[in-house]
């Protein structure tokens, strides 16, 4: 996974008559939706679990909205990752100046190093639910498991062995059925948009979108789309498979939101701990739901703090002008690893700050939407950029939509700051 | 001997059945945590077209994907957490007899066929 290419240009459309072969096109669907799928990480189902218990069905209507938000994201950043062969770090820096790749790095750091802390601390618990122990005890030899896997071996690899492991969350799928809701007020809260100025409600609605919408999804998504070295012809495909991926991530945020809402949610009942989260799949696992809930959630976690650390080493790397990638050995890509290690090193500091697993992942999701309106932006400036994307730069609906979800998450994040710390 | 065609086919065909085969070993642990659940058709239902369909195919860019670590050691330290993860869902899962030992056999010849054609590839 060589990151830095050193092409500034935009590439030529390749052989567009030549139509793609089936195993060509099957693998060019790969890393949206792997993404996709794969984004149920712990951060994500931990917000869910304390959204449908705190607030019901009542946001189910925002999850849904969440798609074409979702799509049109993930579809710009793989356009972006396909032209211009660089990740969303690159392509700011060159773009705008060192001042401004500056900026996105540390709005994209200061989110990921929570998320890693989170995701980390997230694991530990999952490991403490498993094997009935207190969680401090894991997260030091699961952190240093992960960077092992990131050092030594392959993360593409345990990507691909571990994904089917989040088939555990299709779990809350039966379960929203087996906790027989009022499917009509599902339905109602789905369809009919509730609006409400309650700072819990807020709260909520800002860590749902700062969770989907999380900047490090996006900026994985450039860098995996530039390492794939998708061909240009084949950008449709990428869209296709960005689309796709989205559907099959917000389908499962939104079971996790009903079948949370349907068990714990009726009751009002509080999510604190990994315990009382894995209470919302009780009624499709009976007295192992715990034990379930552990698995999918140690599973996401070693899926997800590889890629956040990886992420913001590149970020780092690239603003610096390191040699990165996973694929370089560590001798050659020393500095990269070194800043790797270090993320890694401080969300283990993190992860001990004495607070719960599924409240730090679930202000994870908060500092992630405060910051998901500065990196969004970059993102639509670089693919909006004819100097950027040449003939490819994004068309007028991407740019609407993607600028209506920017405006969305910056007013929620706004009127948030302003309960939190106004008069 | 064997085209350059051929034998990446073969390859490909490996690691789809490797694929597959990891997939049926994870959903037989997994199946066996919903035991009390009358109708298993959703969730099987679910498991293929929202997992297999989706995520079997979308693995194989990988073994296409030249640009990875490819030695002894990093398929060693690579699959030794997914090894462990599926052994302790085996064990807490509650996964009774004749299926865990499917689902290890499943996992195993899987997990060694995609591995084979990873590092073949």
């Amino acid at each position: 996974m060589a990151h830095a290419r050193g092409n500034n240009s935009v590439p030529k459309p390749g052989k567009a008559a030549e139509r793609p072969s089936f195993w060509r096109y099957v693998r060019a669907l790969g890393p949206g939706i792997i993404s996709g799928a794969s984004d149920n990480d712990p951060t994500t189902v931990a917000t869910m679990s304390v959204i449908g218990a705190s607030t019901g069905f009542r946001l189910s209507w925002l999850t849904i909205l969440i798609y074409p938000m979702l799509a049109v994201v993930q579809i710009i950043s793989a356009e972006v990752g396909v032209v211009t062969r660089k990740g969303l770090q690159s392509v700011v820096r060159h773009a705008y100046g060192r001042g401004w790749g500056i900026v996105l790095l540390v709005s994209v750091l200061a989110v990921n190093l929570i998320t890693i802390g989170a995701d980390l601390e997230g694991g530990s618990a999952a490991l403490g639910l498993i094997f009935h122990q207190n969680q401090g005890w894991f997260s030091v030899p699961f952190a240093v498991v992960l960077l092992l896997i990131l050092v030594l071996g392959s993360y593409r690899m345990v990507q691909r062995i571990l994904q089917f492991v989040l088939l555990v969350f299709a779990a809350y799928i039966v379960s929203a059925f087996a906790a027989h809701p009022h499917w009509g007020e599902v339905l109602r809260d789905t369809l009919i948009p509730h609006i409400s100025f309650s700072p819990t409600y807020v709260q909520a609605a800002l860590a749902l979108l700062g969770t989907t919408l999380t900047s490090y999804a996006y900026v994985w998504e450039t860098i995996e789309e530039s390492e794939e070295k998708t061909p240009v012809a084949e950008l449709g495909l990428a869209r296709a498979d960005a689309g796709v991926g989205m559907f099959v991530a917000v389908g499962i945020f939104w079971f996790i939101l009903i079948s949370t809402g349907a068990t714990l949610g009726v009751k009002h009942a509080q999510v604190q701990t990994a315990q009382q989260a894995a209470q919302a799949l009780r009624p499709v696992a009976g007295p192992i739901a715990s034990d379930l809930f552990a698995v999918g959630l140690l599973a996401s976690s070693i899926l997800a703090v590889p890629v956040l650390a990886a992420t913001s080493a590149y970020m780092v790397g690239t603003e610096f002008a390191w040699r990165t990638g996973l694929n370089q050995s560590v001798w050659r890509a020393r500095r990269f690893y070194i800043a790797l290690s270090a993320f890694i090193a401080v969300a283990v500091i993190i992860s001990y700050a004495g607070i719960s697993a599924i409240q730090l992942l679930y202000v994870s999701g908060i500092v992630g939407g405060l910051a998901t309106p500065v990196s969004l932006a970059f993102l639509l400036l670089a693919a909006r950029n004819p100097q950027i994307m040449g003939e490819h730069r994004i068309g007028r609906t991407l740019t609407v939509i993607g600028w209506a979800t920017t405006l969305l998450v910056a007013a929620v994040s706004a009127y948030f700051l302003w309960v939190q710390f106004g008069p | 001997m064997t085209s350059p065609r051929t034998r990446s086919d073969t390859i490909r065909v490996l690691a789809l059945l490797g694929s597959v085969l990891m997939f049926g070993g994870w959903v037989i642990v997994i199946l066996s945590a919903f035991h009390h659940i009358g109708n298993l058709a959703l969730v099987i239902g679910v498991a293929v077209v929202a997992f297999g369909v989706v995520l079997i195919p979308a693995g194989m860019d990988l073994v296409a994907a030249r640009e990875v670590k490819r030695n002894a050691r990093s398929i060693v330290i690579s699959a030794v957490p997914a090894v462990g993860l599926f052994l302790v869902a085996l064990v807490t899962l509650h996964t009774n007899g004749p299926a865990a030992v499917v689902a290890s056999l499943c996992e195993i010849a899987g997990m060694a066929a995609y591995l084979w054609a990873w590092w073949a590839a």
